[in-house]
């Protein structure tokens, strides 16, 4: 209960809260102030009464001096009486010297009670000093004899008539005060806090986002200096916010143009992997096709072969001894030269075209995932020179092998290591200037020392830029994206060679070729290469 | 005060020498201005002197004293010792600063300085404000004998007294009511203590204002309730006219050829506003009073 009402109380405005202190505070004050003037008009007025009555009492004293000192009873009496006229009078009491009673006026007969204001005065002899004596002898005496008293009721009456219109008045006065101080109060209230409700109005319009409202206080005091800070608060929050409205623009721009472009990367790359698995397949099919009528040619020069091995000795009788004839335009000791050379030629050929179609198949449809024991580097870079060779047969590119005859065997997928040196020797005919020195080196070394093999493929292209080293092992990291690059070819071959325990270092300078070696150990992999 | 020490000086020189206990002083109780009155006469009289105070025993015996120590003269200050010394037959007796002395009964041993100024001092001044019929409460008792010294004096200034008797200051009321029916020019209070008292004070005053009378009075007290002028005694005069007539009982002169005397010398005071009120003319009264006061 008492929560709650606390929380009203809070909920209440800071002006309302402000006069509703204040008009407590005036209500209390009031209240306070009316209650000692109400007391202290009443003290008054018993100050008045008791003061009135000890006037009339001196006085009655003096009137009945004489009738008490001649003890004069109706003198006494006739006195009392005309003072008795007083209203402020309830009773009068007057006693000789002895306590005897001489008269006795009373109004009610409750004059008397306990409580009753009274008032007594002694009456005694005239001042002695004036005595002849005294005043001859210059001497000032003590007060008279005492001759008698009077009493005197005084009547409260008057007072309580007095008071009740006094309270009345008093109460109208300060009811009439408290209303017109709140009423000030009030309205100088609403002139101090209208400043107040403007601040709030206007904070809350900037909190609520509306940062274009501004403050309009225009007063030099803490609100007008409070109003002026929130409004270059919004200003700035304003601006801010316009700010961060452009940024986020240019960055959803660059987001977006940023994922065009990857888009279009991710479909190149779908488009070139789509392309590779169709020439895969293509080159699985071509294979197969360009197989069939080779084993033909193939069996057909071996059948040529061993007819001629059978036809030469009769033709060379022949020859022997019907002299030399002509065959196929040429004389027989020319043409059987050619022959043999061309069923040579036939037998070499299909047996290359075999090979070839071999290594391709192989490259498509090989085992990729065999691990073997008896890898030889030296091989392995063979096949993949002729690979290489096959795709840049056309080209002037000069390729220079220099392989370690005592390379020791390693244990690693040697189709996945032909790949490393196939894309090795593919990057660095592709990084090779279109004019002047087109070379490129591939090296084998045994690494005694530290138990491992090395291949270096060298060539003496642009180079590559420092800035793009630390991100060639990265996925989709290519300089000739745009000419048909995946950007995977180095990141497929570090993969690999991390794969078989080895590492891939670079070396580039620009304008003086790059150098990528590939270190394998020789000792077996604790797990298998990566499938 | 030079002319008093003068005068002190001037009564030392000329007293006659003193035996033994020549003066036994009597003093009602211990007051400064019976104090005051006793160092003037043991200065002035220049006589060997004892003083006794009453109020300082239970039970004062003055016969007794006076039979034991033999003094030539007893001098009695204040009405108490007064009364006491009036008791003795044989030795004579001063008194001073006593109120109530019937002086018609005195003895012939005793006589003294009235607390009264000499009426030829107020008849000067009656005479002077025009106060031709003046009326006089006393009572015989007490004032008898001053009262013919006055009447005396009056007839030969040709002011008229108009005494009335009163015994008790209960009867100053009717008294006075009975002087209205008297025409008197004016009220002359006297030092009688049946016809000036407290109670009957205020008695005076009112019938006085009630009929345009001035009030001439004794004491300086009385012009603050509306006398008029007040002839008030010298207390050293006093005391002089105490000590020649010491001397001249030492020097042989017999108590019985002595009277009691009234205070010649006077201070006049007056109440201009009182007199300005009842259009009296107060100009010219210095001539007559040197020591005129106002």
């Amino acid at each position: 209960m008492k929560l709650s009402r606390w929380t009203t109380w809070s909920e209440y405005s800071f002006r309302a809260q402000l006069f509703l202190i204040l008009t407590l505070l005036t209500a209390i004050v009031t209240i306070i102030f009316t209650f000692s003037l109400i007391s202290y008009e009443r003290h008054s007025y018993q100050q008045q009464l008791r003061l009135d009555g000890q006037i009339l009492a001196t006085f009655l004293t003096r009137e009945l001096q004489l009738p008490l000192y001649a003890e004069n009873s109706e003198e006494v009496a006739r006195v009392s009486s005309s003072i008795f006229t007083y209203k402020s009078i309830n009773a009068i009491r007057v006693r000789n010297g002895k306590g005897q009673i001489m008269a006795e006026i009373s109004r009610s007969p409750s004059a008397w009670n306990a409580g009753a204001l009274s008032v007594i005065e002694a009456v005694t002899t005239s001042n002695i000093s004036f005595s002849p004596e005294a005043q001859l002898l210059g001497e000032t005496l003590p007060p008279g004899k005492l001759i008698g008293t009077v009493e005197l009721s005084l009547n409260t009456l008057t007072i309580t008539e007095q008071m009740q219109h006094f309270i009345k008045l008093a109460t109208i006065v300060a009811v009439s005060f408290w209303i017109t101080i709140s009423a000030i109060c009030f309205l100088i209230l609403k002139q101090m806090t209208q400043t107040i409700s403007l601040l709030l109005e206007g904070i809350g319009k900037i909190a609520g986002g509306d940062l274009d409202s501004r403050i309009m206080v225009a007063n030099s005091a803490e609100t007008g200096r409070a109003a002026a800070t929130i409004n270059t608060l919004a200003e700035t929050l304003q601006l801010r916010e316009e700010e961060n409205h452009r940024l986020q623009l240019e960055m959803v721009n660059s987001l977006r143009l940023e994922l065009d472009e990857e888009k279009t990367r991710h479909m190149a790359k779908l488009i070139q992997t789509n392309r590779m698995t169709s020439l895969g397949l293509l080159v699985s099919s071509m294979a197969h096709e360009i197989n069939n009528p080779n084993g033909t040619m193939r069996l057909a020069g071996e059948y040529l072969a061993k007819v001629w091995k059978d036809a030469e000795p009769l033709l060379e009788e022949t020859a022997r001894d019907e002299g030399n004839f002509s065959l196929g335009g040429l004389q027989f000791s020319q043409a059987k030269e050619e022959i043999f050379n061309a069923i040579d030629s036939i037998s070499r050929s299909s047996t290359r075209i075999e090979r070839v179609v071999q290594n391709l198949r192989s490259y498509s449809l090989g085992d990729r995932s065999e691990l073997r024991h008896d890898v030889d580097l030296n091989r392995v870079a063979n096949s993949a020179l002729a690979i290489v060779r096959a795709h840049s047969q056309q080209s002037d590119v000069n390729i220079a092998k220099t392989l370690d005859s005592e390379l020791p065997l390693i244990c690693g997928n040697p189709f996945q290591l032909e790949q490393v040196i196939t894309n090795l020797l593919l990057n660095a005919v592709q990084s090779l200037p279109p004019t002047g020195s087109r070379r490129v080196f591939i090296t084998t070394v045994w690494q005694k020392h530290d138990r491992t093999v090395s291949l270096e493929v060298r060539n003496e292209g642009h180079g590559i830029p420092a800035e793009h080293l630390p991100f060639l092992c990265e996925p989709f990291f290519s300089t000739r994206i745009n000419l048909g690059g995946s950007g995977l070819g180095l990141y497929i071959a570090n993969y690999i060679v991390t794969g078989h325990q080895g590492r891939m270092e670079f070396s580039s300078r620009p304008g003086a070729g790059t150098t990528v070696t590939i270190y394998l150990p020789i000792k077996s992999p604790e797990t298998s290469p990566a499938t | 005060m030079r002319t008093l020490l003068l005068a002190i000086t001037a009564i030392m020189l000329s007293a006659l020498p003193a035996s033994a206990m020549e003066l036994l002083i009597v003093q009602s109780q211990r007051r400064p201005v019976y104090d005051q009155a006793v160092r003037l006469i043991q200065n002035s009289c220049a006589a060997s002197s004892e003083t006794q105070v009453m109020s300082e025993y239970a039970e004062f015996d003055l016969g007794r004293i006076v039979r034991e120590e033999q003094p030539r003269i007893v001098i009695a200050i204040g009405q108490q010792a007064f009364m006491e010394a009036r008791k003795l037959r044989r030795t004579p007796v001063v008194y001073s600063l006593a109120l109530n002395v019937d002086e018609d009964s005195l003895a012939d041993n005793i006589n003294g300085v009235s607390m009264h100024v000499s009426p030829d001092k107020y008849l000067k001044l009656f005479k002077n404000l025009h106060l031709h019929r003046v009326g006089i409460l006393y009572n015989p008792k007490i004032s008898g004998g001053w009262l013919k010294r006055a009447r005396q004096a009056a007839a030969d200034a040709g002011v008229e007294l108009v005494p009335l008797v009163v015994n008790s200051p209960r009867e100053v009321p009717a008294a006075l009511t009975r002087l209205e029916k008297l025409s008197v020019d004016a009220l002359w209070m006297i030092p009688d203590s049946a016809a000036v008292a407290p109670e009957s004070l205020d008695a005076y005053f009112h019938f006085a204002q009630q009929e345009s009378l001035p009030v001439v009075s004794f004491a300086r007290g009385y012009l603050l309730k509306g006398a008029v002028a007040v002839l008030e005694g010298s207390r050293t005069a006093m005391a002089e006219q105490g000590c020649s007539m010491i001397r001249k009982i030492l020097g042989g002169t017999p108590a019985a050829a002595l009277a009691t005397v009234d205070i010649y010398e006077a201070d006049l005071f007056t109440n201009v506003n009182v007199a300005n009120r009842l259009g009296l003319k107060l100009s010219g009264l210095d001539r007559l009073f040197p020591l005129d006061k106002e």
